[in-house]
């Protein structure tokens, strides 16, 4: 029989293990306007989090090197103007995310989208910076062929003048103010976008007739999802669940003020439509943690008596 | 806002045949694959196009060797030889292939640039390049 020190390492080690899957790095570089306060990017880090302990799966370096060379290219979030990155490198299971704020006009609360790219040099670094180890070839993941998705990051745009709420803590919402904006919620749906959902070709080679028909989401939901007039969102209104419970899905095109919107199995099940490997059961370290300790206490207990 | 191209887009240099020895001297050529990414863009009246510059430093273009060399984007991957007079070529300046991705017909809209040192100072005169053009955020 092992030892209950041992179940309860092992358990730990688990924990790390969910924990380190996808690391999103997100760049303030392009936050010119400060609005990125401490609450705010506390927020930020805990949807980035999420999405760090759902996807499992391995993304290669990008090492820039000599001839090998990575420009990463984007919408600067902040001037909305084109912006590069020479000799760009990033390192393994890693993606970067620039932020920033600016008046995005009318009801728009943000907006964002995986980056692009130029690239030069020797085979196999060209080939491999583009698909990140996800497909053996770029039409994998590029172009109408594509079932997976590879991207060293992206840039996410945060309207300035919305009234938001960073919750310091996103296990519940009760807090949330009826007169705000959830930021946590946003920034959810907005890297969401940033994965694919909306913006990967993974995504629209899994859409006919204006639906979705990825196998998962369509198991989740019973049949084709029904998709806004882009293609880029859920129909308004769709509905998927949270642990059982119905809630709005977090990747159709709206959310009203004084509500949360977590990522629901149907936005989960479209990851894994477009190619992302996902967590069996996205737990948060601490509740591992907690668990674990209980567990080892009681194996502790029961040897004692 | 997307800049304009300048200046004319004749196809001078570019042919699509193997790549011929230097030979003689005479000419010095620079090959190799360009794969350029649109998401989910209109890919109509797409270019490519190529030209060599001769670098006074590394980012202040001193001569332009050729006009642009434009092919069409008709293929996700294509491939390219580009010629040049090999007295054009001096082994201790530097020279930039510029790749510039255009799109549209009188006005030309430029949608992606890059630039690879080559030919001279260690650097390759055979390149594999690819461009993928950032999708608009979504909202």
């Amino acid at each position: 029989m092992r030892k209950p020190q041992t179940i309860v390492a092992g358990l730990i080690l688990l924990t790390a293990q969910q924990a380190s899957a996808i690391t999103i790095q997100f760049d303030y570089s392009s936050d010119t306007t400060g609005f990125f306060s401490q609450n705010a990017k506390n927020t930020l880090n805990a949807a980035g989090s999420f999405f760090g302990n759902l996807l499992t799966d391995s993304l290669s370096a990008i090492q820039s090197s000599g001839q090998n060379n990575f420009t990463a290219s984007f919408n600067d979030p902040t001037t909305g103007t084109s912006r590069t990155i020479d000799h760009f490198s990033i390192a393994q299971d890693t993606i970067k995310v620039f932020v920033g704020a600016r008046s995005l006009g009318g009801s728009t609360l943000g907006q964002g989208g995986p980056g692009g790219y130029s690239v030069s040099g020797f085979n196999p670094f060209v080939t491999e910076a583009q698909t990140r180890g996800q497909t053996s070839t770029v039409a994998g993941v590029q172009g109408a062929t594509a079932t997976d998705f590879s991207l060293w990051g992206g840039a996410i745009s945060f309207n300035q003048n919305t009234n938001w709420y960073f919750d310091q803590d996103v296990s519940t919402a009760s807090d949330l103010p009826s007169t705000n904006f959830d930021f946590y919620s946003v920034a959810l749906h907005e890297l969401g976008h940033v994965l694919g959902i909306g913006t990967a070709d993974s995504w629209f080679n899994n859409i006919s007739n204006g639906q979705f028909t990825g196998p998962e989401a369509s198991t989740v939901f019973g049949g084709p999802v029904p998709l806004n007039p882009g293609l880029d969102h859920w129909a308004q209104g769709t509905q998927g669940t949270v642990n059982g419970v119905a809630q709005e899905a977090a990747m159709d095109p709206a959310i009203t003020a004084g509500t949360r919107k977590v990522f629901t199995n149907l936005d989960v099940a479209a990851l894994k439509d477009i190619g992302w490997q996902v967590a069996p059961v996205p737990v948060p370290a601490a509740v591992w943690l907690f668990v674990s300790g209980l567990f080892g206490m009681f194996i502790l207990g029961r040897k004692k008596s | 806002m997307l800049s304009r191209l300048s200046g004319g887009l004749a196809t001078l240099l570019m042919a699509l045949t193997p790549l011929p020895t230097m030979g003689n001297n005479m000419s010095t050529s620079i090959s190799g694959s360009l794969s350029v990414y649109l998401h989910q863009k209109d890919t109509s009246n797409v270019l490519a196009c190529f030209e060599l510059k001769q670098l006074e430093t590394d980012r202040q273009a001193e001569k332009t060797l050729a006009k642009p060399a434009c092919f069409p984007l008709d293929q996700p991957t294509i491939h390219f030889v580009l010629h040049f007079p090999a007295r054009d070529i001096q082994p201790q300046k530097r020279y930039s292939l510029v790749t510039k991705v255009v799109q549209g017909g009188k006005d030309k809209q430029i949608l992606a640039e890059m630039s690879v040192p080559v030919l001279t100072q260690g650097n390759p005169s055979e390149v594999n390049l690819a461009i993928s053009v950032p999708p608009e955020p979504v909202e």
